[in-house]
């Protein structure tokens, strides 16, 4: 049984770095088909343990399309933010620099994560079960801090405005019924983040500079720390809270915890998304919860965990996470060394195209039309000059509504 | 024409507007399915349907969430009121009490997988009508 759990460690390793660097796709999307093929593996521990690798693998890789190509994976609420300040380092020639940020995230989160839920993992019931009624006041006093934290009033203004618009956005689109609910947040992400981006790239002619891959970080070891343990604090909370996605909590550890720059930022986001899927991972058995796709697929597999299981679980993300480090940061000095021969302006529109292509395969016309009014919104931001991140309106307005129980009110005024 | 920084935030602006209303109006005017309770498959995921059916169980939780199970007699589904749905709903009058086994209600909603289970999920109170016995 050992040699297989590492076999099959092995193989969710490289079906993660398959899914995570080509853009539009989450082990999400192939769940069902391993779920299916499940009668072909004996032991349903196999299955479990492939599943587990391809997350974390996955979790990592991502972050190459992300920041080279300024395309998001599937699961766009997780990294669909790390393509502004990626891509902005991108054309200071630091890409490599920018990946290798994600994965001091990403590592420091697995470490700390980990001791965290072997230590404390006992109180994680009592801590979803005490932070949970007030989600509300701390989404509102973010946004508050959103607006505000603005210092000339245009700015506040129109910060607010695009709140407002991406919430509004996010109300209509997201109880639309127009299209699945678990593929809809994909055209809102890529429209909002990726599309936009790439649309103004190509508008302002961007050229990939030559990438520099030397060891320099442009960040302290303090700032490093402080940004991995917020990021674990706040992967944790998404992890355990419904309705707070990683993209949120790395909006809001941009405005508290004060990572707005952008290689702070990267190592916070990339921290929250580790962090989040150690912790979904062992939802299971913390907090009897599936909170992932991945940890209902297992929930499917093994119904009933002991701590021995969640045992297992702890030691496949840390051997995959070991393997993953370094594969990681060969990808991400290999992958620019030929993107810098490729005309960059065309390797935008094929991307474009892709991301295009991927929105109406998936979500049809109607995701088309969201995709479109989702980029719309991503280039007024960027051409007011308004912080990206005010974009999140599109998920916080409707949390803020959900959490005060205004959603039945909501959809009876709209009629939706 | 020149695509002058403000034109480009004008042209956007009127774009994502526009976005917003054709979404809103088509979410408006698509009608959920009218489908049978034993002729609904997990692959509806994500879809709005409507069904009616006998309420074959009923629980209330503490924090005020009902738990509906209705059937057509082949085939049962849950739904879930959850508490701020139940609250709308006791502002027009119709309270837990009113769901009495055997009641026949429509439900409409979105279809949802939770543990392996299929339900539908109403979200407003016009979604849910006792129909009687």
């Amino acid at each position: 049984m050992l040699l297989e759990i590492f076999i099959f460690s092995l193989v969710g390793t490289a079906l993660g770095i398959i899914l995570g660097l080509l853009p539009g796709l989450h082990l999400n999307n192939v769940l069902p088909i391993l779920i299916s093929l499940s009668f072909l593996i004996q032991n349903p521990y196999y299955l479990v343990v492939l599943i587990v690798a391809t997350v974390i693998a996955q979790v990592f890789t991502s972050f190459i399309p992300s920041i080279f190509l300024g395309a998001p994976d599937g699961d766009s609420n997780s990294n669909s933010l790390s393509i502004l300040p990626g891509h902005r380092l991108l054309l200071e020639g630091r890409g490599y620099e920018a990946i290798k940020l994600t994965v001091i995230g990403g590592l420091g989160a697995v470490m700390v994560s980990t001791i965290v839920i072997l230590l404390f993992g006992n109180y994680f019931t009592v801590i979803h079960n005490v932070t949970r009624p007030y989600i509300s006041y701390a989404i509102i006093t973010v946004v508050l801090f959103m607006i505000f934290s603005e210092k000339q009033i245009n700015k506040i203004l129109l910060t607010g405005g695009i709140i407002l618009l991406s919430g509004i956005f996010g109300v209509v689109t997201l109880n639309s019924s127009l299209v699945q609910q678990q593929n809809i947040l994909f055209p809102v992400f890529t429209g909002l983040f990726a599309i936009s981006t790439l649309l103004v790239s190509i508008t302002e002619k961007s050229n990939m500079p030559e990438q520099k891959t030397d060891s320099k970080l442009g960040i302290s070891k303090s700032d490093i720390v402080k940004a991995i343990g917020l990021s674990v604090v706040a992967g944790i909370l998404v992890g355990l809270l419904p309705a707070i996605g990683v993209s949120q909590a790395a909006t809001f550890m941009q405005y508290l915890g004060g990572m707005g720059q952008s290689r702070p930022f990267l190592v916070t986001l990339s921290g929250i998304n580790t962090a989040n899927e150690v912790v979904s991972l062992n939802s299971l058995y913390l907090i009897s919860n599936p909170r992932s796709g991945a940890s209902v697929a297992i929930e499917r597999i093994l119904p009933q965990l002991s701590m021995y299981d969640m045992l297992l679980f702890t030691g496949v993300i840390l051997f995959t996470t070991g393997l993953i480090v370094p594969i990681t940061l060969y990808l991400g000095k290999t992958v620019p060394r030929f993107l810098v021969k490729v005309n960059y302006n065309l390797l935008s529109y094929l991307i474009l195209g892709f991301l295009v292509l991927m929105i109406g395969i998936m979500t049809g016309g109607y995701g088309l039309l969201i995709g479109i009014t989702a980029t719309s919104i991503g280039v007024l931001c960027a051409h007011l000059g308004v912080k990206r991140s005010s974009c999140m309106g599109v998920l916080i307005v409707p949390s803020v509504l959900f959490f005060l129980g205004l959603n039945p009110l909501i959809f009876t005024i709209l009629n939706i | 024409m020149k695509l002058t920084k403000n034109f480009l935030i004008v042209l956007s602006l009127i774009v994502s507007l526009s976005g917003m209303i054709i979404i809103y109006i088509s979410s408006i005017n698509l009608e959920p399915n009218q489908i049978k309770i034993s002729d609904i498959t997990s692959d509806m995921e994500g879809r709005k349907i409507s069904t009616t059916g006998y309420i074959i169980d009923r629980k209330l939780n503490k924090d005020g969430h009902l738990f509906l199970v209705i059937s057509d007699n082949k085939s049962a589904i849950q739904v879930p009121l959850f508490s701020d749905l139940m609250g709308n709903l006791k502002q027009i009058g119709v309270t837990e009490r009113d769901f009495h086994l055997n009641d026949r209600i429509s439900v409409k909603g979105a279809l949802e997988i939770y543990k392996d289970n299929l339900q539908i999920v109403p979200r407003k109170p016009s979604d849910v009508k006792i129909l009687g016995d």
